[in-house]
């Protein structure tokens, strides 16, 4: 399911009179959907600066060129920038098929029916976005979607929520492999720098039969484009600053590639200190991260070729000193103070006690074999190590050493076969399996809260796809079989290790249909019965969880969790005034596993802690997610989303807790692609914007569930630019943000830190970038 | 071609190989907690009769989880008396001795100690080298009759500088609490 380039290009050369320095390029652009020409598209040559615009026929006329090699850049509104290399050796005719039933709705891209064996939507963010937010976690730049949010424990760790499902639920996929990471706990961010992806996609729909891992709560999809015929080394270095906690980073991706054999490096590094809430500094939340991917595609013969990829992502983080708090006593006091205990009135870089040191390494093997007619075969092989050190504030000079010390090491295998059987119907079959083993060193002098444990997850699945004159359909089965071999420690006295054996089989459905409704609309509706097994932490979790105060227990008798989604979705495909997408959602789910405080305490020398419980409940979670562009001018755009969710338990009809308050945001972008003169300065391509979002309190709490009332809600003014000037062989990129403008003192429903400190103040982000 | 797929092959069969080894059965030791406190005593020895003694102690034998801890008071205090206290702290899963390790770190601990029997008070009779109160060894005075509880809690990196902090105010002293008990107590 890799993303294919998003514009795509079909050349035909004619060879006509070559002369020197009189050679010509023209052609024609069309929209490969509709098939009609596309206007105002900038075709433009990067080694002379010069370039056309398309007329309103989709024609372009480029003369006296000399024989040459050249980059092509074709841009069009809608569609990411495209390069392309051409050897100029006799007069050329394009013609340029643009993909063009892609959406922008405020920067996040919506690929919908992009591949005829998915029928899927998708949001994706790009990598100019990413890049453009260099200093920005995983889940925070997948929260630009409608509809996904991100659950924090502070300010170096967020956890995507995609409508109201998070943790556990959640399946992360890079370069097509799940991410065997360490995912139990709210203070457990996702292992992957988003640095080296060239696109992030979110599936919010139903579910996604394809992936092995939980298919119950959405996908991400971390994508790493590789499509390059440019035999010339291409890519880009940037490097941004961040004035809240003097933020650094540097990045850089590198690629070349010929038709037989191409790769792409990314790699990236990024050191932060202490943030700033408005009136103090949030003591010890610094990080700094290091991180590297490498990709490489070759084809072997005119059936198979191979893929190589590998990554490492490094990082430290610090975890807020006056959040990490003892008993029941220490929580109280902490609630009660304006500002956290250890606050300090000097910034610093250092990361202390509490921390997490996370090294996450993934290298994957893939070949793939076609018969260019009806089959097509993917084996693939991954290997993932991770090890995760948690440090807490120790006595007896055991500060340095972890707390918890776990390595999870994993190995991912996966066969796929995808048959067209006529040209309106495709089938693709799987297997998959992953095996893991996590391990805790024992040196940490503290009882593991995970127990040591060989995990083994098979997967089979299936899925149709038919057309039928406007109409797709997508009908998939899919059955997994979990198996887990624990070694946990008894609570009772003497403490023996117990082997103990789990299994679970699930068994999931998905339908889908798409069609098209008018001349520029389509409808979705995605159908799909998911389960999921419970995650070790579930069943096994035994121990105060330090920093959350709470006692929690797992529960080995805990039954898989079994979903059904319906979720239908209706857009416009139009680009001239006013596009929207709306997406209502309607999720049941029974035995759904929630950590649920009890009503007795447990008394330990420490003090009294709380007991929390996994237990399961069935609930009902539904919303609506809303996006809207509005083209007031051809320059002039306003972007509005807006997303409510609502989740009960049905028993005792009572709210779900941890979920996203409705939230709203409007901004007023003006972008200009042609030559434009700013301040003297002559820029090839600017783009301001002005946003405002709103977060409304979340009033659907259940307040024997929690320590403190829901926060207030907040609006936040945010303001972001971009300017490009392309020279003979490099573009220049120039980019910043003014985030929390006003610094506004607030704190938000989905951070545990609420109980502690406010959120972040004023940041300001300044960028530069060159392509080259 | 060849060399691709024997590369990828041999991956295969290194990973099956190792996974279907790898079993669960490494033989390894269950762990010592090594910070762990289950144990905390607070013995009163009065002034002016050292054979009139009360004895605090909490006991979670099992440790954290299973069964709760228990608190018990052993004896009653008189009225109008001065006691030399001695606070001590262990770890007898391991036995370990745990107040060493206090006094060690003596600049990042402290011992609170609240009460709720009016006219009992108690008085720091040690320092950190900082010439901070620790609460290794206290005296306790008795005023008038009266019964309640005493809480005795001891904090690591509590901010000893705080207002009212170094006089056993717990207000502001923040850090993490290591130990947190509480006795019933008579006053005759």
């Amino acid at each position: 399911m890799l993303i294919r380039s998003i514009c795509l290009f079909l050349i035909l050369s004619t060879n006509l009179f070559a002369q020197d320095c009189n050679l010509t390029i023209q052609g024609r652009i069309i929209d490969n959907n509709e098939g009609t020409e596309l206007e105002y598209a900038n075709v433009y040559i990067n080694e002379l600066s010069q370039g056309c615009v398309s007329d309103s026929l989709g024609y372009f006329f480029i003369d006296n060129l000399c024989p040459n090699n050249y980059h092509l850049t074709i841009s069009h509104v809608g569609c990411a920038d495209v390069n392309y290399f051409i050897t100029l050796t006799k007069d050329t005719i394009l013609s340029i098929n643009l993909k063009h039933n892609d959406q922008v709705l405020d920067d996040v891209l919506i690929i919908g029916k992009a591949l005829s064996d998915d029928s899927q939507i998708k949001h994706s963010i790009n990598e100019t976005s990413i890049q453009d937010h260099a200093l920005t976690l995983l889940a925070d730049l997948t929260a630009d979607i409608p509809g996904v949010s991100s659950l924090k424990t502070g300010y170096g760790v967020s956890k995507p929520i995609i409508q109201g499902n998070y943790g556990n639920r959640v399946n992360i996929l890079n370069n097509g492999i799940p991410l065997a990471g360490q995912k139990w706990g709210t203070d457990h961010a996702p292992e992957i720098d988003p640095l080296t992806a060239s696109s992030l996609n979110v599936i919010k729909g139903a579910s996604a039969l394809e992936h092995l891992g939980s298919n119950l709560g959405g996908v991400i999809l971390i994508e790493h484009e590789l499509s390059t015929t440019d035999p010339h080394l291409h890519g880009f270095a940037g490097y941004s600053f961040e004035t809240n906690g003097r933020g650094h980073s540097l990045s850089t991706m590198l690629k070349r590639g010929t038709e037989k054999s191409k790769w792409r490096f990314t790699s990236s590094a990024k050191k932060g200190g202490d943030k700033r809430a408005p009136n103090y500094f949030l003591n010890n939340t610094g990080f700094q991260e290091i991180n590297a991917s490498l990709l490489h595609k070759r084809v072997l013969n005119s059936q198979w070729n191979a893929e190589l990829f590998a990554s490492s992502y490094n990082t430290e983080i610090g975890i807020l000193r006056g959040g990490h708090i003892g008993n029941l006593t220490d929580l109280n006091q902490a609630f009660d103070r304006e500002v956290p205990f250890f606050t300090e009135e000097e910034f610093s870089y250092a990361i202390e006690a509490p921390r997490q040191v996370v090294n996450h390494n993934l290298a994957k093997l893939k070949l793939n074999y076609t018969d260019n007619y009806k089959h097509s075969l993917n084996l693939s092989g991954a290997a993932q190590f991770n090890f995760r050190k948690e440090y807490d504030v120790r006595r007896g000079n055991r500060t340095t050493i972890p707390s918890m010390n776990v390595n999870k090491f994993s190995f991912f295998s996966e066969i796929k076969h995808k048959w067209i059987l006529n040209k309106n119907t495709i089938l693709k079959s799987g297997v998959q399996n992953l095996s893991a083993k996590i391990k805790n060193d024992f040196d940490t002098g503290i009882l593991p809260i995970i127990p040591n444990h060989i995990s083994n997850e098979t997967g089979l699945f299936s899925i149709l796809n038919y057309q039928y004159k406007k109409h797709d359909f997508e009908l998939g089965i899919r059955y997994d079989h979990t198996y887990y071999d624990v070694k946990y420690i008894t609570t009772e006295l003497p403490r023996v290790f117990v082997d103990t054996i789990h299994t679970y089989s699930n068994a999931s459905g998905l339908f889908v249909w798409n069609t098209q409704v008018g001349k520029q609309s389509v409808f979705n509706l995605s159908i799909g019965l998911a389960s999921r097994a419970p995650a070790i932490n579930e069943l096994f979790s035994n121990g105060v969880h330090q920093g959350v105060s709470g006692y929690e227990k797992g529960d080995t008798d805990l039954f898989p969790e079994r979903s059904i989604k319906t979720s239908a979705t209706f857009r416009t495909e139009s680009d001239k005034f006013y596009q929207f997408e709306v997406n209502a959602y309607h999720q049941q789910v029974d035995n759904y596993i929630l950590l649920v405080p009890q009503f007795d305490v447990i008394a330990t020398i420490r003090g009294i802690f709380p007991v929390f419980r996994y237990e399961q409940k069935d609930v009902n979670i539904y919303g609506l997610d809303f996006s809207s562009r509005l083209n007031l001018s051809k320059h002039i755009h306003s972007n509005f989303s807006a997303s409510f969710i609502k989740g009960i338990e049905v028993e005792v009809n009572r709210p779900l807790i941890n979920l996203p308050s409705n939230n709203f945001k409007l901004d007023l972008e003006y972008e200009r692609k042609e030559d434009v003169s700013v301040l003297g300065l002559k820029f090839d391509n600017i783009n301001f914007s002005l946003e405002g979002t709103y977060t409304a309190k979340q009033f659907l709490i259940n307040e024997e569930l929690d320590y403190l009332p829901a926060p207030d809600a907040y609006f936040l003014l945010n303001a972001n630019f971009a300017a490009e000037k392309k020279l003979e062989h490099n573009t220049i990129r120039c980019f910043g943000s003014i985030s929390n403008l006003l610094n506004t003192e607030y704190r938000d429903y989905l951070n545990r830190q609420r109980y502690f400190a406010d959120e972040t103040g004023i940041n300001v982000t300044l960028g530069l970038r060159v392509n080259f | 071609m060849r060399s691709y797929s024997l590369l990828f092959f041999s991956t295969l069969f290194l990973a099956i190989t190792c996974f279907t080894s790898c079993s669960n059965d490494d033989d390894v030791m269950v762990p010592e907690e090594e910070e762990f406190i289950n144990q905390a005593i607070y013995t009163l020895t009065a002034q002016n009769d050292p054979t009139d003694i009360v004895v605090f102690t909490f006991l979670d034998a099992d440790g954290e989880g299973g069964l709760d801890g228990i608190s018990t008071t052993l004896g009653t205090l008189k009225a109008g008396t001065t006691y030399n206290g001695v606070a001590t702290f262990a770890n007898t899963i391991d036995g370990e001795d745990i107040t060493e390790e206090i006094a060690e770190e003596d600049e990042e601990h402290q011992i609170f100690f609240q009460t709720t029997v009016a006219g009992l008070t108690f008085a720091y009779t040690d320092q950190d080298p900082m010439g901070n109160p620790i609460g290794l060894t206290t005296t306790a005075t008795t005023d008038a009759a009266g019964t309640g509880t005493i809480t005795i809690t001891l904090r690591h990196e509590p901010a000893k500088g705080a207002s009212g902090v170094s006089d056993g105010d717990i207000t502001n002293a923040g850090g993490e609490t290591d130990i947190e008990v509480t006795f019933d107590v008579t006053v005759e």
